[in-house]
């Protein structure tokens, strides 16, 4: 899903590397967000969190609430990216996260959460059939009626 | 009917730990794979499983210490910090501990941490001397050729970060050795070299080490060596006295006059504003009354260290009465850690110190408590709002006023009244 401008007023948190430091602020830019960067993933969730936090906070005052926004620009560079992800998935369901990828922001898919939100193995039992029956069904034949 | 409030909460132990160790803790325990996961822990905890400490084995923060510690404090600053290390002290940290240590020792030093103020460094972290103006070395006219027991002293009472330096010459001056150097257990000297303790009492003071000298020499300087080094070191020791509060570990009110004077001298010969926040705890003498002077303790500590966790480098929070403090903004530079965009205005300083204490949990004052502690606060700054400590201290005094007048919970930052 590719995002433009819906979510700035998100409070937002863009994980950049110190070095690539321009391409954020022109990431701010481009899609108005009220932002803060970080350069390290684990400040960045920390800031993820804070946000988060007030939100539970001042939810009983705000009638139209954004859930926080992350958004990576060229954040593979950063070590822990992964573990990172992994644990804002866990404890902060809620946090869009986003990538830039050819100068869009991108929502990264959460995989790993389908599979967690399904309770139980989708195995469907069928019923016991008959040598006649799987006939049937196998080349469309109606069955004869014995008379 | 007396409630018994359980004041112990969870302790999370993050990376590779025995489980034994976790096993066998007096607090419940949780084991998680790294440190993010530990951030949202403490991010999502309710307030019947609070986090009280986190143990962190080196090997999960080598990559960069400061920024994981500095994560963890800011999403929850009263968590105790503790790094289990082979050999490597976490200053960021609450305490180190060994990696080899034992349930029992990793318990004590999460007790001992949340009891001594001291051992938040907060203190220790700056040069008392610098700040204080005590630094001089103006004051000091030494004859580099003939070196005296004057010289020691005006190093001690001028020159304190030079003194070690000054002995040295000094004992070199006076006994002709080659080489001479005041070292620890750890470092190695030369195979010429003849080394002895230098102790007074029972406190260490390094190994004299020296080439070109005899045993005896060595022993006997050693031991003159240890008085001026012990005096030294209780000076050091008188100084943070004087200036310490010692409940909460914060600057006491004689440090905010001392410093405001220097740094109001400074902030005019730079041209630059100076801001100081005053505020207070809203309806104290509530918590007080209703849980104990325990409760109000354990708040006061705890507030410190949400404001330490907030405040920039060269920022100094001060306690000036029993439930005020005084913040004063002096560091005009940008991000107290490398590689973190903190937040350098001091209104956003103040709103989110204030936003912090209200999301705050106390284990003293129980669990509902949680959330319910508010504080009000006024901004004054040089030279708009005064021109000199006392013009400043009441303006700030006066809007801290005005804030408690338009219901708490809020800090007025210079708009006029």
């Amino acid at each position: 899903m590719s995002i433009e401008n819906n979510n700035t007023h998100a409070r937002c948190v863009v994980l950049v590397p110190l070095e690539r430091i321009d391409a954020a602020n022109a990431v701010i830019e481009k899609f108005s967000l009220q932002a803060s960067t970080e350069h390290a993933p684990s400040l960045a969730m920390a800031e993820i969190c804070l946000h988060q936090q007030h939100l539970q906070t001042n939810k009983a005052w705000i009638t139209e609430q954004k859930s926080p926004h992350l958004v990576l620009v060229h954040a593979q560079e950063l070590e822990g990216l992964a573990d990172m992800i992994h644990a804002v998935r866990k404890f902060l369901p809620t946090v869009k996260i986003t990538e830039l990828r050819d100068g869009r922001l991108e929502e990264i898919e959460n995989q790993r959460a389908v599979v967690d939100n399904l309770g139980e193995m989708p195995i469907v039992h069928a019923e016991q059939v008959d040598a006649d029956e799987l006939s049937m069904l196998l080349d469309n034949k109606t069955q004869e009626v014995d008379e | 009917m007396t409630l018994e409030r359980n004041t112990r909460g969870l302790c999370v132990f993050v990376g590779p730990f025995d489980n034994h160790i976790s096993s066998e803790m007096e607090q419940r325990t949780k084991n998680v794979r790294n440190v993010y996961d530990a951030i949202g822990e403490l991010a999502t905890c309710t307030a019947s499983g609070l986090v009280e400490a986190v143990v962190l084995h080196e090997s999960c923060i080598e990559a960069n210490p400061s920024a994981y510690i500095d994560a963890l404090r800011r999403v929850d600053p009263t968590t105790v910090i503790l790094v289990a290390s082979k050999n490597t002290r976490y200053t960021s940290a609450d305490a180190t501990v060994s990696i080899t240590d034992d349930s029992k020792k990793i318990s004590f030093a999460i007790t001992t941490a949340k009891a001594d103020p001291s051992s938040l460094s907060l203190a220790g972290e700056i040069d008392l001397d610098e700040v204080l103006g005590i630094s001089d070395e103006t004051m000091i006219e030494k004859d580099a050729s003939a070196l005296g027991d004057v010289d020691l002293v005006r190093a001690l009472m001028h020159a304190p970060a030079s003194f070690k330096e000054t002995l040295i010459e000094l004992l070199v001056q006076q006994t002709g050795w080659n080489k001479c150097a005041i070292v620890d257990e750890h470092t190695s000297v030369d195979e010429d070299a003849i080394s002895a303790p230098i102790r007074y009492g029972h406190e260490e003071h390094g190994i004299l080490s020296a080439i070109g000298a005899t045993s005896s020499e060595v022993t006997r300087w050693a031991r003159w060596a240890a008085c001026w080094l012990d005096l030294s070191r209780r000076q050091q020791n008188l100084k943070l006295l004087a200036y310490r509060d010692e409940l909460s570990g914060a600057w006491n009110r004689r440090f905010l006059h001392t410093c405001l004077t220097r740094e109001l001298k400074i902030a005019r010969e730079a041209r630059r504003h100076l801001t100081i926040m005053i505020f207070d705890i809203d309806d104290f003498k509530h918590y007080n009354d209703r849980w104990g002077h325990d409760a109000g303790d354990e708040i006061i500590r705890e507030l410190v260290k949400i404001l330490r966790t907030i405040i920039r480098k060269g920022d100094h929070v001060c306690r000036i009465g029993g439930d005020e403090f005084a913040v004063l903004f002096c560091d005009p530079e940008a991000p107290r850690e490398p590689g973190s965009n903190h937040p350098t205005t001091i209104e956003i300083l103040a709103k989110r110190f204030k936003d912090q204490v209200r999301q705050a949990h106390f284990p003293k004052l129980g669990l509902e408590a949680t959330g319910v502690l508010s504080i009000s606060g006024g901004l004054a700054t040089f030279p708009w709002d005064g021109m000199d400590i006392d013009s400043i201290l009441l303006k700030a005094d006066q809007r801290l006023l005005q804030s408690k007048r338009q219901g708490k919970n809020s800090i007025t930052i210079g708009t006029e009244e």
